[in-house]
């Protein structure tokens, strides 16, 4: 039985045409199944990812503004009962009688005497 | 034996093949380059890229496989430089021929993770070949004492693959195994022309010597 035919001429640039015929000859190993998929499924998740993210990002857009909307609003105050405001415009409106002298005014909210005897 | 003969014994079926697509026939897109093939994965062509992958898919797994020196590892790394390829669609030019590109991805690839193990690269790349990840096809020559010399000598001449030094090893797989030029490999390893070109005599001169035993 005679060896390989690896020693042969070698090219100008280091390629030994023969080496590297036998070396393709002898290495056949593929990647696995599951490694395939795994890839392919990569390179199709990226694609998506890419194509929809437009879209994905408006959607969410969307979203936190139907989320914060109402939040925001609620926020505000409340609306205003006319009935209460009238009410208090009528508190504020109706003047005091002022107590001119202090003196009178002790007088006016202590009971006289002479009153209470009916003299 | 001749070389042809060894060849016929051990040609890989369906090495290249071709990964259909899903939902429907795939499109002829072998008349494509590489290059057009890329633009169109650009674009979103996820055909394009199935295409690209079943071309050198097979390739680069032995590349990685043969500079890692375990199957594992190996479709670890050939996983990463190919989510590499999908994840820079938009940003890839052709600076370089896409061949040239991918094979430098992985060199990158296969550098990161001897840093990762605080090894350095020599060290790493110099790692024999586990015999467990060669896997030989089964030959359907109908003598059996061809069909064991061809197997042995297959797994012989990886084996004195596996025992090259790392960057004689590295030049000789990317000559052999990825087809790339001289340029080519001195821009898939940032080393000179004049470099690779020893390298790739050193490897020749070794591995020859090897397979003396075989003659």
């Amino acid at each position: 039985m005679t060896g390989p035919e690896t020693h042969g001429p070698e090219h100008h640039d280091g390629v030994d045409p023969g080496l590297a015929a036998l070396y393709r000859a002898a290495a056949v190993e593929t990647p696995r199944a599951e490694t395939d998929m795994a890839v392919l499924n990569g390179a199709a998740a990226e694609l998506r990812r890419r194509r929809y993210a437009p879209w994905m990002a408006l959607v969410a857009s969307l979203l936190l503004a139907v989320l914060l909307v109402p939040a925001l609003s609620q926020r505000r105050a409340p609306p205003v009962d006319p009935a209460a405001v009238d009410q208090y415009l009528m508190q504020v409106q109706t003047p005091l009688a002022p107590a001119a002298d202090p003196v009178e005014a002790l007088l006016l909210e202590a009971p006289s005497p002479v009153v209470e005897a009916g003299l | 034996m001749g070389l042809a003969r060894l060849i016929a014994l051990q040609a890989p079926a369906g090495a290249l093949g071709m990964v259909p697509a899903r939902g429907g026939p795939m499109r002829d897109l072998s008349p494509l380059t590489d290059e057009a093939l890329m633009f169109r994965w650009r674009d979103g062509d996820l055909d394009a890229f199935r295409a690209l992958y079943g071309r050198h898919r097979a390739r680069l797994h032995r590349y990685i496989l043969r500079m890692t020196g375990a199957l594992a590892e190996a479709e670890e790394v050939f996983q990463e430089v190919w989510m590499g390829v999908v994840r820079s669609r938009e940003s890839w030019s052709p600076t370089a021929a896409f061949r040239t590109w991918l094979f430098a991805i992985a060199n990158r690839r296969l550098a990161d993770r001897s840093r990762k193990r605080a090894r350095r690269f020599h060290e790493v790349f110099a790692r024999p070949v586990d015999d467990e990840s060669i896997v030989l096809p089964p030959s359907s020559d109908p003598d059996p004492a061809e069909a064991t010399h061809a197997a042995e000598l297959g797994r012989a001449l990886l084996a004195a693959l596996g025992a090259l030094p790392a960057e004689q090893r590295q030049a000789f797989l990317l000559q052999a195994e990825g087809g790339l030029s001289l340029e080519e490999i001195a821009e898939a390893t940032g080393v000179g022309r004049e470099t690779v070109k020893s390298r790739l005599r050193y490897a020749n001169q070794r591995l020859r010597r090897e397979l003396e035993a075989w003659r």
